[in-house]
């Protein structure tokens, strides 16, 4: 591979060179740029409002960076989640822009079901906004539909496990079930006495002939 | 004691009938080894199935059962026989009939015995067989066929050890020159059995008891086994028709299996006496007759989805008729049905040696019939056959399916043709009381 | 040099058979495309994968290979279902252009063989006027199941949470479920099984359906031993084109891996249904209809 390189034109060599280092030095610079510009926070605040069942959030973003320290931060997008169990559903508008005040407001949509006791995962958060930092808070609300669970699997039916059959199943298997195999034990009844019968009076005879025979 | 006069007439009767159990020709023999061979052949196909699994049937996730199931719906059909014979004609006071009742319950044992192993070989797992015990669920159909197939096999024994009581007692105090494993039987099953009131009273009792009960239970053997198919979605399979139609097509089976047992016993036991030309008339008669109500519940089988051709209903109606199947399914209804009905509507048709001939040609039909029941209609699914190997679109059964099939065929002759060198194939006592009665009936006419 | 390349190389195996479930129990993300995690780095110790948010993250390697799969549940805690959920899938049949990257995320899944997937996609005309589509079909997990209905051994089973399993250690291999099923979702293992190509294979759950029996009947199953640790079935995220959506109907909201919807507003306006619905299997499996399709319909 070397010796291949070598054997390049020098001119196509030396701007190789070049670019070579130019890139390093432009990835160097952005990643520093990056870092610093990151390091400016925010801090989300959060009000909850429900008034005719109009559930509303309202988010109002302060810059944190000592040097803003306070300010509304205006004109970034703010994203707003509920937690699902896979992934987060997002809620609100496409985009929720912060105004001059550095506030937003997101309706929490009326239907959205919750666990057994109402309960959603709300998550806000600033992303890839620089020179913001992302950010994320959580927060937990009552807001959802609580979760109703269905306990199909303790219900009778024709695909449920063995002991939940249907009853009137079980009753009218069991009740032919009994007659057929109650009739089957008449008749091998029948035949257990033709056999015990005639053996008693077999062996009567035969105590009979011994008795004759002294 | 015994109720039997020692006449000439009763001593020949006696003979004539016990004559298969003491003698066993070179022929006989010979068709002994020939089915244990077919036995050993399948056995050693269902060894190779064992060791590697079903992968060495043709059935794959499509035609996922093949003709091991519809072999085993044969069986099944083929063993309501018992019931017809001696059951429904019993009722009917078709005496007549009594020399078929016993070859009709030993058919009914065998094949119902050899249906149960059927699906037993069907099984991915048979080592787990029990677990349909010891883990049913009562709603699945396959469990109510589970159930339904041990009655009836419990009850198809009764059937043929009941009548069979007395003439077991017969054997076992007449007959001289027997091996003592056989006398010993004789005496274990007849059940102390002396004819004495008492005994022929309680035994009355209990023939008349089983004979009405066998009816409902075979119903339901069959019908149970429709539903195996019924209670799916498959085109074919998803109708109200399919328990009668079972039923119905069973019967048919089930008379010219007699049919051909009959002949065969009669030729080779010498037993023209016993079974006359008039039982094959009969027979015929009674063929015919189930014959045609088989043919009514196929026409209502098929016209509905003929007619309507509603989707995948209709591509499997199509292709029965016109179709991939065509040849078999023309085949099954004019060699299996229309043939036999109009041959047998002649008198000339209902001789032994045409009645045979047709009777083959209904057992194939049924067969076949059966087959054309189980695997076009699993051809057939909602939704196409893609993405899949070309084994998949079609089911050609491999020489193991075949090998356990005739195997099975194999275990019913053989069982029947063993059964017949312990047990009198034709009742003994009541071909006795059957010629008294006669005796006496000519005497009160003559008068 | 030798050396590294060899560790290399097992490196490499390893990421190939683990695949996106073994990096991602590591980090605990959902989804991240397959190909990232194959890919070179310069240095032999660490590794870089993509995390949801898109951006590289770097990975010892060594940790990598500490992963110890979950333990799958026992067979009598998998007939309970996950509480509180009721899971459901929608496909959206405008997108698919029969990719297979389900299939083959499922076959790695489930350690199948090519020639029996649990996940067909077939080609389906409605009428000869209309143009065909692709429409990818796997286990309904229907609410009123056939197969379950007619399971005489109790082997398959239908789960709170709406997922319809099988108990191979069970089964007795009847097959009257695969003839039950109007929608042939079901497969058999009509010889001997594919060997078992990792430790994650091993040990048998209902859950896990591997590995698998000769002799027994098996299917889509809607992976629940990923469900259980909140993690997506590897063919929603194996899905380039976002054709698959997955989610818990309890709580009204489906994913494919990259955009979260709320179900009842996607059946509602993509007009959502449920194949065969005349059938009364009431599936779990929604499909939304092949309109404005994304792609040329192509063989």
């Amino acid at each position: 591979m070397r010796h291949q390189t070598n054997k390049l034109h020098p001119i196509i060599g030396a701007l190789y060179q070049v670019i070579k280092r130019l890139a390093i030095v432009i990835f160097i610079l952005g990643f520093i740029t990056e870092v610093i510009a990151q390091d400016r926070g925010t801090k989300i605040e959060l009000f909850f409002s429900d008034t005719d069942s109009v559930k509303l959030i309202t988010a109002i973003v302060q810059e944190q960076h000592p040097q803003y320290m306070g300010a509304p931060v205006s004109g970034i997008d703010l994203y707003f989640y509920v937690q699902r169990s896979f992934s987060l559903l997002p809620i609100g508008s496409v985009f929720n822009t912060t105004d001059e005040l550095g506030k937003v407001e997101v309706e929490f949509p009326s239907d959205l079901p919750g666990d057994t006791d109402g309960n959603v995962i709300l998550l806000v958060k600033i992303e890839d906004t620089p020179p913001y930092r992302d950010t994320t808070i959580q927060k937990t609300l009552s807001w959802g539909i609580p979760l109703v669970i269905d306990e199909q699997q303790n219900k009778r039916s024709l695909w449920a496990a063995r002991a939940n059959a249907p009853m009137s199943l079980i009753l009218l298997v069991n009740s032919i079930l009994l007659v057929v195999w109650g009739i089957i034990g008449y008749i091998l009844f029948q035949l257990y006495m033709i056999y015990k019968e005639e053996s008693a009076s077999v062996k009567k005879t035969g105590r009979d002939k011994s008795s004759d025979n002294k | 004691m015994e109720s039997i006069h020692k006449t000439k007439e009763n001593q020949q009767i006696l003979n004539d009938l016990t004559t298969p159990i003491l003698k066993s020709g070179r022929n006989f023999k010979l068709l002994m080894l020939v089915l244990s061979i077919v036995i050993a052949f399948g056995i050693f196909a269902y060894y190779r199935q064992l060791k590697h699994g079903l992968i060495v049937t043709a059935m794959r996730d499509y035609t996922s059962w093949g003709i091991y199931i519809s072999n085993f719906v044969f069986f099944v059909a083929v063993s309501l026989v018992g019931s017809l014979i001696s059951s429904i004609l019993k009722l009917a006071n078709a005496k007549w009939s009594y020399p078929l009742t016993r070859i009709a319950e030993m058919v009914a044992v065998a094949s119902i015995i050899c249906a149960s192993i059927i699906i037993i070989v069907d099984m991915g797992r048979p080592d787990r067989f029990f677990y349909v015990i010891t883990h049913a669920r009562i709603q699945s159909p396959i469990i109510w066929d589970v159930i339904v197939i041990i009655t009836y096999l419990v009850i198809s024994i009764l059937l043929l050890l009941l009548p069979l009581l007395p003439d077991l007692a017969i054997c076992r105090d007449q007959l001289n020159g027997i091996p003592s494993w056989k006398k010993r039987l004789y005496k274990a099953i007849s059940l102390n059995w002396k004819g004495s009131p008492r005994q022929q009273k309680r035994l009355k009792k209990a023939s008349s008891i089983l004979e009405i009960m066998v009816i409902p239970v075979a119903f339901a053997i069959h019908t149970i086994t429709s539903w195996l198919f019924a209670t799916t979605w498959r085109p074919g399979w998803d109708s109200t028709n399919l328990g009668p139609y079972f039923v119905s097509g069973a019967f048919m089976l089930g008379a010219a299996v007699i049919v051909i047992a009959m002949y065969f016993v009669r030729r080779n036991f010498h037993l023209q006496t016993y079974l006359t030309q008039e039982h094959f008339d009969k027979m015929g008669k009674i063929l015919v007759m189930l014959s045609l109500v088989y043919l009514y519940f196929n026409i209502n089988e098929y016209l509905g989805p003929a007619f309507k051709m509603v989707g995948v209903e209709g591509e499997h109606v199509t292709e029965l008729f016109s179709g991939k199947y065509a040849a078999l399914y023309w085949f099954v209804q004019i060699i299996g049905l229309i043939l036999p009905i109009i041959i047998l509507l002649f008198r000339r048709g209902r001789r032994p040696l045409i009645m045979l001939l047709v009777s083959f040609m209904v057992l194939l039909g049924a067969w076949l019939k059966r087959f054309l029941i189980v695997i076009p209609s699993l051809q057939h699914p909602y939704l196409p056959i893609q993405d899949v190997d070309e084994s998949y679109h079609h089911y050609y059964p491999t020489w193991e399916e075949w090998a356990i099939t005739f195997a099975t065929f194999a275990g019913v002759i053989l069982m029947v043709g063993l059964m017949m060198k312990i047990f009198p194939v034709i009742p003994i006592t009541e071909s006795i009381n059957n010629r008294s009665s006669k005796i006496a009936d000519n005497e009160t006419s003559n008068k | 040099m030798k050396m590294q390349n060899k560790r290399n190389k097992s490196r490499r195996k390893f990421l190939q058979s683990s695949g996106i479930i073994g990096v991602s129990t590591l980090l605990g993300v959902q989804a991240f495309p397959l190909s990232s995690c194959s890919k070179k780095t310069e240095s032999s110790q660490t590794i870089k994968v993509l995390t949801p948010e898109g951006k590289l993250m770097e990975v010892e390697a060594d940790q990598l290979q500490e992963i110890h799969h979950h333990q799958p549940v026992s067979s009598k805690e998998s007939r309970k279902g996950i509480p509180g959920k009721k899971f459901v899938m929608v496909v959206d049949l405008a997108k698919c252009k029969n990719a297979r990257e389900c299939i083959k995320a499922c076959e790695a899944h489930h350690n199948l063989p090519p020639d029996r997937p649990f996940i067909k996609v077939l080609k389906i005309q409605d009428n000869p006027q209309s143009s065909p589509y692709w429409m990818p079909k796997k286990c309904f997990q229907c609410d009123n199941p056939p197969c379950v209905k007619v399971c005489p051994v109790g082997a398959t089973f239908k789960r709170s949470d709406g997922i319809v399993l099988i108990d191979n250690q069970l089964c007795i291999g009847c097959r009257f479920c695969m003839a039950a099923c109007p929608y042939s979702a079901r497969v058999f293992n009509w010889g001997k099984p594919k060997p078992i190509g990792n430790s994650k294979h091993a040990h048998y759950s209902p859950e896990t359906s591997t590995p698998s029996q000769v002799g027994t009947v098996e299917k889509c199953d809607f992976c629940p031993d990923l469900l259980r640790e909140g993690k997506l079935p590897p063919c929603i995220t194996a899905c380039p084109n976002g054709v698959l959506y997955f989610g818990d109907a309890n709580e009204d909201a489906v994913t494919n891996g990259v955009d979260t919807v709320r179900l009842s507003k996607l059946l509602k306006d993509k007009a959502g249904y449920r194949y065969l619905e005349e059938l009364g299997t009431e599936p779990n499996v929604y499909y939304l209809p092949p309109v404005d399709r994304l792609f040329p319909f192509k063989e």
